[in-house]
């Protein structure tokens, strides 16, 4: 039996210098770089960005090269996309332009990958509420939501086994796993949502009879904002925005 | 006189919908120091009566109430469900669905950041909690990883975790083994204490008498309404006849007898061989090595610590599961321990005869069943919309019935199929499995309930660390 199982990047990768840095900082500065990226109209300057990006990735990001190729896949389609629309709509300056936008993709792609394998989602939660005080109510539903959604492949696997038992397709499954025709996988959604649903429902029932939406809460493990997290934070959005401010 | 903890003063609770009255009229002091068993067939009102006094009815279900409803002398009604979490604390019936974070430690933090307890005090009293019900190894595991046991210990406490004066338990113990029901019923007395008060709805009544001893109060409710409220001893010997008659689980209720095995020395109806099965291949098998052979007349119960590996066994034996090692006999059919989780159809007539073929034979089993259980008047409601009960009463018929309806008698696997009934609803579904192993079948149970298992069982098993023993 293989399990399935959704895993968040940065359980996967082992932690670097960069998961020390305070989420909410983090996730600004990757705002910064982005929002800088857009006054960039030429490749050269995202190329350069995208090699220093896949180093840091590579050193202090701890992420495996196998790894990093896979996750660009995604942006490489949406990267050449762009790339040919220029090429394709823009006789005179398409192929630059579209080079630029596509390299601006590509940025943005690795330092996504940065953040996630770095951050855990539930730090990331607990420092949004208590650093940039986004309100407990909002940031604990995530974190509810996202422990639901780790548990649906195990779920889905279940509910699968149960259904296939019920059509008479046990065996089959033993032997190689069975194709699922459409009807099956109608009574398969519907039962996964309705399974899941019903959790939630009693998960913010018990969260209520615990106490939740109670003030003033306290919290157990402060996530702290220290000096060298917002000097690295300045630090990164001040190079970034230097590096792509249009000087000429 | 001290001030009542609870007071509830002809409290009724009518769901609008379908105008049925849930509460009727209902009268309870529980005064500091109180201990109240609550007994009731299912579907009798218990969990309503509990979820009146920790406010979500009516804050969350929206019925119409009227009467009064006072905890620690505030009314209910005006009072939210998180201020009453305060003075209320809840065990929650289905441990699961109350686990929101990755951590054991955050998840029992959560609680106490809730209630604004100083963050210095907090890991303290986590270690506390965790030591209370012998899981202090758990502090830094993953709650998804958890098996059932060990998430209704960390349930508990974290539920508990802020130390509400008045403690409400519906099945706190319902996926417990021996070991796991004593100590959560120690937490649950212990923190009551002189000054708290508790209401415990529970099944394992011997399991609780043999060990940590019954609460001194007992309150019987049937249909909505208190038939009878004094000292346990007392009620359960005047009201004997009623709760008997009702099907109602009692200290000393004995299960019927079943009758002596008659296993056939014959060809086995399935065996298995080496059966070795892990989550992924190479790591450390779940179920390692086993092997097993089933006869017909066989009705085995299978036990055993949580998470030593009996749900994966069944997989295995259902063939649902890859894994090494040989399986041979007929395809058994498998009960599974969620009963939503094998519902395909949209009315309970029809989840019944799926799969059948539609002749008169079928018609009449199947009726026969829906009457054995107690579905007559269901037949058209989807299986979704039933109650607890009801899903698992409806999943075993319809395993049943697949199982006597296929070409030859077979093995019929079932997960906890009597998790949650009440006597009545539990001797039914024994019996039935049992007709099932005399007619040429064979029948393999989970349950951590010993009692049933003397009582039923032809042969036990007991897997401890992935292998039988």
């Amino acid at each position: 039996m293989t399990t399935l199982s959704i895993e968040h990047p940065s359980t996967l990768v082992e932690p670097g210098a960069l998961a020390r840095w305070n989420p909410s900082v983090k996730l600004i500065s990757l705002f910064v770089i982005s929002v800088a990226l857009l006054f960039v109209w030429e490749p050269v300057r995202p190329a350069i960005l995208w090699v220093v990006l896949v180093i840091v990735a590579l050193t202090v990001g701890n992420v495996p090269p196998k790894w990093l190729v896979m996750a660009h896949i995604p942006f490489l389609a949406f990267g050449s996309g762009l790339f040919l629309v220029n090429v394709l709509t823009r006789p005179e300056d398409g192929v630059w332009i579209g080079a630029a936008l596509a390299g601006r993709t590509l940025v943005i792609g690795v330092a996504s990958i940065l953040f996630l394998t770095s951050t855990d989602p539930v730090e990331l939660m607990r420092s949004l509420n208590q650093n940039l005080k986004l309100p407990a109510s909002m940031t604990f539903a995530i974190l509810a939501g996202y422990q639901l959604l780790l548990g649906l492949p195990r779920e889905w696997q279940t509910i699968r086994a149960a259904q296939l038992m019920r059509a008479g397709g046990a065996r089959r499954s033993r032997s190689g796993k069975p194709k699922l025709t459409f009807t099956e996988a109608r009574r398969l959604v519907f039962t996964v949502l309705i399974v899941t649903l019903r959790r939630s429902e009693r998960i913010a029932t018990s969260l209520e009879s615990r106490g939740f939406g109670l003030h003033p809460r306290t919290v157990y493990r402060p996530i702290r904002l220290r000096p060298c997290d917002v000097i690295l934070g300045v630090m990164v959005s001040a190079l970034s925005i230097a590096y792509c401010w249009p000087w000429m | 006189m001290t001030e009542p903890l609870i007071q509830l003063r002809g409290f009724t609770a009518v769901d609008p919908r379908s105008g049925r009255v849930l509460l009727e009229d209902i009268n309870l002091t529980v005064y500091p120091g109180e201990q109240v068993l609550l007994l009731g067939a299912s579907g009798a009102g218990k969990s309503s009566l509990l979820d009146a006094i920790r406010g979500v009815i009516p804050h969350s279900v929206p019925l119409e109430v009227s009467g009064e409803c006072l905890v620690a002398g505030s009314p209910v009604l005006a009072t939210s469900v998180a201020e009453l979490s305060a003075v209320v604390g809840n065990v929650p019936q289905d441990p699961h669905a109350s686990i929101t974070l990755p951590l054991v430690e955050d998840e029992i933090a959560l609680t106490l950041e809730n209630h604004g307890v100083d963050p210095l005090q907090i890991g303290q009293r986590i270690v506390e909690l965790l030591e209370s019900v012998g899981a202090e190894h758990l502090l830094r595991q993953r709650t998804q990883t958890l098996s059932g046991g060990w998430v209704q210990r960390v349930a508990t406490v974290a539920a508990l975790a802020a130390h509400p004066q008045v403690v409400l338990a519906d099945e706190p113990t319902s996926m417990l083994d021996g070991a796991g029901v004593a100590s959560v019923m120690q937490v649950l007395t212990e923190l009551v204490g002189t000054s708290g008060a508790l209401i415990l709805v529970e099944h394992r009544l011997d399991e609780l008498a043999d060990g940590p001893g019954l609460p001194e109060r007992t309150v019987v409710i049937d249909q909505g309404k208190i038939r009878a409220d004094g000292p346990t001893r007392q009620v359960l010997v005047e009201h004997a006849q009623q709760l008997e008659a009702d099907g109602v689980w009692t200290p000393g209720g004995c299960l019927p007898e079943f009758a002596p095995p008659a296993v056939a020395e014959t060809e086995p109806l399935l065996s298995a061989r080496g059966l070795t099965v892990g989550p992924v291949p190479g790591a450390q098998p779940v179920i390692a090595n086993v092997g097993l052979d089933i006869r017909p007349g066989e009705r085995i119960v299978v036990m055993g610590a949580n998470g030593t590996g009996k749900t994966t066994l069944l997989l295995a034996l259902a063939g649902l599961i890859e894994g090494e090692g040989s399986l041979v006999g007929d395809q058994p059919v498998m009960v599974f321990q969620n009963p939503e989780h094998q519902f395909l159809t949209h009315s309970v007539d029809d989840e019944l005869r799926f799969g059948l073929l539609p002749n008169p034979a079928t018609e009449a089993s199947v009726h026969q069943l829906k009457t054995i259980f107690g579905l007559e008047h269901l037949g058209g409601l989807n299986p979704f919309r039933l109650s607890g009960g009801e899903k698992r009463r409806l999943s075993v018929a319809a395993g049943l019935l697949a199982a006597k309806h296929g070409e030859a008698p077979t093995v019929l696997l079932a997960d906890e199929p009597t998790f949650g009934l009440d006597r009545a609803a539990t001797t039914t579904v024994l019996n039935v499995l049992a007709d099932y192993a005399e007619t040429g079948g064979a029948v393999v149970i989970i349950t951590h309930d010993q009692r049933l298992a003397q009582a039923w069982a032809t042969r036990i098993l007991t897997v401890a660390e992935g292998a039988l023993v």
